[in-house]
């Protein structure tokens, strides 16, 4: 049942690639950011959809997400032949074990914190990427079986960061030997357990979830502003895993910015305010929208159930 | 009046702000929430009408 339009409208192809699929639509200059999104989700089955929005690659070559409200043709998408688009989790839980219900949610947040922690992009010290190895190890062939699982089994999987495995004085068998070790441990737990009890530990990791901008200080200073479920953080350009200051949501009066600059008022009165200069205006109009859409998550966690009567 | 809604459109386009401290609702309690309600989570966003894009 084709919808007949007035007009012949040229369609756009687009491609969406989710943590492990990969889909192909065709959509009209017309469609919003919102019709796509809910067509991505519907196709994979996703009703916790609050989390996840679509990421591009902008003309500027800036990671940027996509904005539902807007048509997809208007925003600064690299008119390719086909539009490109991530399908990413954009917030994180505050806690994975109470808050992700579906199995493809589990599923796609374990895929996304796996690569992120692979990548070196979450910093993951080497005895805990051991141990989530062995749950990733789990999650993929589930219960150990000696008789299955020979030596040089996991001789093609990716699972350890490149810098833990590069930096100590083991080869690549040994390690492979204690994850192996683990794996046994974990007995007949279900996949689906393993990828929360990778994400249980994944989640306390310093990095996990923190999206890293950086910032100046008035003093020309370099430094990263991270912004989380909890709120902001300030970090030096050395270290991104200690705050030097941390504002958390309930310590905000407001935050603005006005073309680079950005201010964090404090409630506290006496306490000066926060200001900081990014490269480029699109920065800090990211940085407040992750800190709108993290505000809202954290506060509807905190709303008291309504008893309907 | 064109020029003060083109001024008001660049204003918007380069300033933004946001009050968090604003937003909280005072019955809302200290601390964490119960276990969220997949119902409760639903109502901030409700399933989309079926929408044919093709």
């Amino acid at each position: 049942q084709r919808k007949v339009c007035k007009k012949i409208q040229k369609q756009i192809n687009v491609r969406v690639t989710t943590m492990d699929a990969e889909l192909e639509f065709a959509i009209q200059p017309s469609t919003t950011g919102k019709q796509l999104f809910d067509q991505v989700v519907k196709t994979v089955g996703l009703r916790e959809i609050w989390f996840f929005g679509l990421q591009y690659v902008d003309s500027k070559g800036y990671a940027t997400w996509l904005k539902l409200n807007k048509k997809v043709q208007q925003q600064d998408v690299r008119k390719d032949a086909i539009l490109q688009f991530k399908f990413r989790a954009k917030f994180f839980p505050e806690d994975v074990a109470e808050e992700l219900i579906q199995d493809i949610t589990q599923r796609l947040f374990f895929l996304q914190v796996k690569d992120s922690i692979l990548a070196d992009e979450t910093y993951c010290p080497p005895e805990t990427s051991v141990l989530l190895a062995s749950y990733a190890v789990q999650a993929k062939y589930a219960t150990y079986d000696p008789d299955k699982h020979k030596s040089g089994y996991l001789a093609n999987d990716r699972l350890l960061p490149e810098r833990v495995s590069s930096q100590h004085k083991m080869t690549k068998d040994q390690w492979e030997e204690r994850i192996q070790t683990w794996h046994a441990e974990h007995g007949i737990m279900p996949r689906e357990d393993a990828m929360i009890e990778y994400l249980k530990i994944a989640q306390d990791l310093e990095m996990y979830g923190v999206n890293y901008f950086e910032i100046q200080n008035k003093k020309k200073t370099s430094l990263y502003l991270g912004v989380d479920a909890l709120g902001l953080n300030v970090y030096e350009k050395n270290d991104k895993l200690t705050p030097k200051i941390g504002f958390p949501w309930s310590e905000i009066r407001n935050i603005s910015f006005n073309d680079r600059k950005f201010v964090i008022k404090p409630i506290d009165k006496k306490a000066p305010d926060f200001v900081f200069y990014v490269e480029r205006l699109r920065i800090n109009k990211r940085i407040l929208a992750l800190c709108m859409g993290n505000h809202e998550l954290y506060m509807r966690r905190r709303k008291p159930d309504t008893i309907e009567v | 009046a064109v020029a003060t809604v083109s001024a008001a459109l660049e204003r918007r386009a380069t300033s933004g702000t946001y009050s968090p401290s604003k937003q909280e609702t005072s019955s809302a309690p200290p601390g964490l929430g119960g276990r969220l309600e997949s119902e409760v989570w639903t109502e901030l966003k409700p399933p989309p009408p079926c929408e044919r894009l093709i």
